[in-house]
């Protein structure tokens, strides 16, 4: 009966009720937004970190990850075709990359400096594109000894796509070794410290360097992220069983980066939540205050003709949930609404930095978004419906009558 | 008949009679080169190094001490900045000590691609334990007619895999020696420029070491006052580098 007269109440006292629900309807958009935004930026950071950069899983020999090791690939893993088959015949592998890295010095006959080069197969590097390529062609496995190399470390060897450099680095005997490269382009990642440095060649070109046919490390990538827990599991007792010697890390143990942003815009859209969300409590308070200022004389009515006190209490509280509620799913609807003609409305990101490809600016629709919205919503039109309708149910018969 | 069997008997003779030199073997030849360079088994030996790069140079003075062909140490004497630092070479292994830290920092194959320590390593090439020699013809070297050995390394985890070198016919002294990578690639010259008397013998004086990859880059190291010294094991052990 109560629950009735709240509900007529709220659609009787118009003009009130609508001030409250929109700026709880405003608070539900600006959060979905925000939590949309995070979201999305989240998912492409992570998306980019994995599939540009470190992959789903990372295979190494056992040892490798704590070693001090005295040669290079001393820790390197062995029967690398094998290994690859057992992996990819999981149906949610998408590819694995054998990778092997290598440092030394580079010399344009002139000058030298040191570099850090990193070998892979062409086709699974284009794979991953890791990498802005700013001039030439990328590496080929045609071309062993055809390599990119950072456009820093191009300029200060004064070298452009079709010039040779002299690799020298030492193979995993310890004895010397050189050896003449073609550069076929150069990239850019935005790192600076690193397009000083870095090379790309093509992994037998780097096995050559180092006289083996070890690897250093197999990254995994998966159709989709989610499998990596199962995916991790299954391979590692797969290893144990086969007793392959082998050890893992998953993308979140290598993502030290997207961990940082993470925490970073956690806390940043913290706060801009609870700013939202002390505005919003601050206004619905207001409205409902006044809106209870108003109907004093109601109120006085109500208790002259017998309802109890704790009735009026419960009358109002429930009137503040009903408009929380009803705010909530409006304010669910629209801001889904204003998130989706965002998304139709295909705005391009650009790339953050150290990567290649830029996202589109979307809002992630999350269910977890929507809840917490419709909770708060909820939650804060109750809440501040409480005070005043305690304060409402405590007032004078006669004093409230004779009200204005 | 007889008269011309017998002619071409001797011009035959004559004509096959093999000069002394070429008895001996590639690796025979090796043993000779290395006993002017590494005369005495415990010794010690001035060493000026003349650092080029293009018209600009630095010299450095040191002492080594050295104990048969794997251990040497290394004490630098000039200029003042160096002086008081100490480089530890065993076999495979190189250490430096700084004055003034409490430990030697050991120096990877791949830092010793870098600046003298290349070179050091070239000039402490330890031909007949190193390498195996093949004679592998004759060539003019130096305005010098010589034995050309081609050198391949025993181990695989030597420096240089292949050296050629230049040996002179005349007294076996090397006139010359290219230094090769695993991957065929020509990375350093060395030229035996001069050769006097230490110690009473005939040794090898002065060598200049030429940067086949990157241009200008050449360093010459004078040899001099080689005497036998009694050396303590000690010396030779990293962990009391720079503490006696």
């Amino acid at each position: 009966m109560l629950t009735r007269i709240a509900f007529r109440n709220v659609f009787r006292n118009r003009r009130r009720s609508t001030i409250t629900m929109l700026v709880l309807i405003f608070g539900a958009t600006a959060l979905i937004l925000f939590g949309g935004y995070k979201e999305i930026s989240f998912y492409g950071l992570r998306e980019s970190t994995i599939r540009n950069r470190v992959g789903h899983l990372q295979i190494y020999k056992k040892g490798y990850l704590d070693s001090e090791s005295q040669k290079p690939l001393e820790f390197g893993l062995e029967n690398v075709r094998e290994l690859r088959r057992a992996v990819e015949s999981d149906p949610r592998v998408e590819m694995t990359v054998p990778q092997v890295s290598l440092m030394g010095l580079v010399t344009n006959g002139e000058k030298s400096e040191t570099f850090l080069a990193t070998g892979v197969e062409s086709e699974k590097d284009q794979k991953m594109s890791a990498q802005r390529l700013v001039a030439g062609e990328s590496i080929s496995d045609q071309e062993n000894d055809g390599v990119i190399v950072g456009e820093l470390l191009a300029r200060s060897m004064a070298v452009k796509p079709g010039d040779f450099l002299t690799l020298m680095s030492t193979t995993v005997n310890g004895s010397l070794n050189g050896m003449d490269v073609r550069v076929r382009g150069t990239f850019a990642t935005g790192v600076k410290e690193f397009d000083e440095r870095a090379i790309k060649m093509p992994l037998a070109g780097a096995q050559q360097l180092l006289q083996t046919t070890k690897i250093e490390k197999l990254l995994v990538l998966l159709k989709k992220t989610d499998d990596t827990d199962s995916v991790k599991r299954d391979l590692e007792s797969r290893f144990s069983q086969n007793h392959w010697g082998l050890e893992m890390r998953d993308w979140s143990a290598l993502a030290t980066y997207y961990h940082q942003v993470k925490n970073i815009f956690n806390g940043i859209f913290g706060f801009l939540g609870i700013v939202v969300f002390l505005i919003v409590i601050v206004s619905v308070a207001n409205t409902i205050i006044m809106s209870i200022f108003e109907r004093t004389r109601e109120i006085g009515t109500l208790m002259a003709i017998g309802t109890r006190r704790r009735q009026i209490w419960a009358m109002f509280f429930l009137e503040g949930l009903l408009i929380g509620v009803l705010g909530g799913i409006l304010g669910i609807a629209f801001g889904s609404a204003v998130g989706e003609l965002i998304n139709q409305a295909h705005i391009q990101l650009p790339p953050p930095p150290g990567y290649t490809t830029g996202y589109q600016l979307r809002i992630m629709l999350k269910p977890s978004i929507l809840v917490t919205v419709m909770v708060l919503s909820s939650v804060t039109a109750t809440l501040a419906s409480v005070l005043p309708a305690f304060k409402a149910s405590r007032l004078k018969i006669v004093d409230a009558l004779g009200h204005i | 008949m007889k008269r011309i069997q017998l002619l071409t008997a001797i011009l035959f003779v004559l004509g096959s009679t093999p000069t002394s030199a070429s008895a001996l073997t590639g690796s025979e030849i090796l043993k000779k080169v290395d006993s002017l360079r590494n005369p005495l088994s415990s010794f010690q030996i001035d060493v000026d190094l003349i650092s080029y790069r293009n018209e600009a140079s630095e010299t450095w003075k040191m002492r080594v001490f050295g104990q048969g062909t794997e251990k040497s140490l290394v004490e630098f004497v000039d200029p003042a900045s160096q002086k008081g630092q100490y480089l530890l070479m065993l076999n495979d292994a190189m250490w430096i000590y700084l004055p003034g830290t409490s430990r030697p920092i050991r120096i990877s194959p791949l830092q010793r691609l870098m600046g003298e320590a290349s070179n050091g390593d070239v000039a402490r090439t330890n031909y007949s334990i190193d390498y195996d020699a093949e004679l592998a013809g004759e060539a003019e070297a130096e305005g010098q007619s010589c034995y050309r050995l081609e050198l391949t390394a025993k181990d695989p985890g030597v420096s240089y895999s292949r050296v050629m070198l230049w040996v002179s016919k005349k007294n076996y002294e090397p006139i010359k020696a290219d230094f090769y990578v695993v991957s065929g690639k020509l990375m350093k010259h060395a030229y035996f420029r001069e050769f006097g008397m230490m110690n009473g013998n005939r040794a090898i004086t002065a060598i200049e070491i030429q940067d086949a990859v990157r241009a200008g880059r050449r360093t010459v190291m004078r040899y001099s006052k080689l005497q036998p010294k009694e050396l303590p094991e000690k010396m030779f052990n990293k962990n009391y580098l720079g503490k006696w």
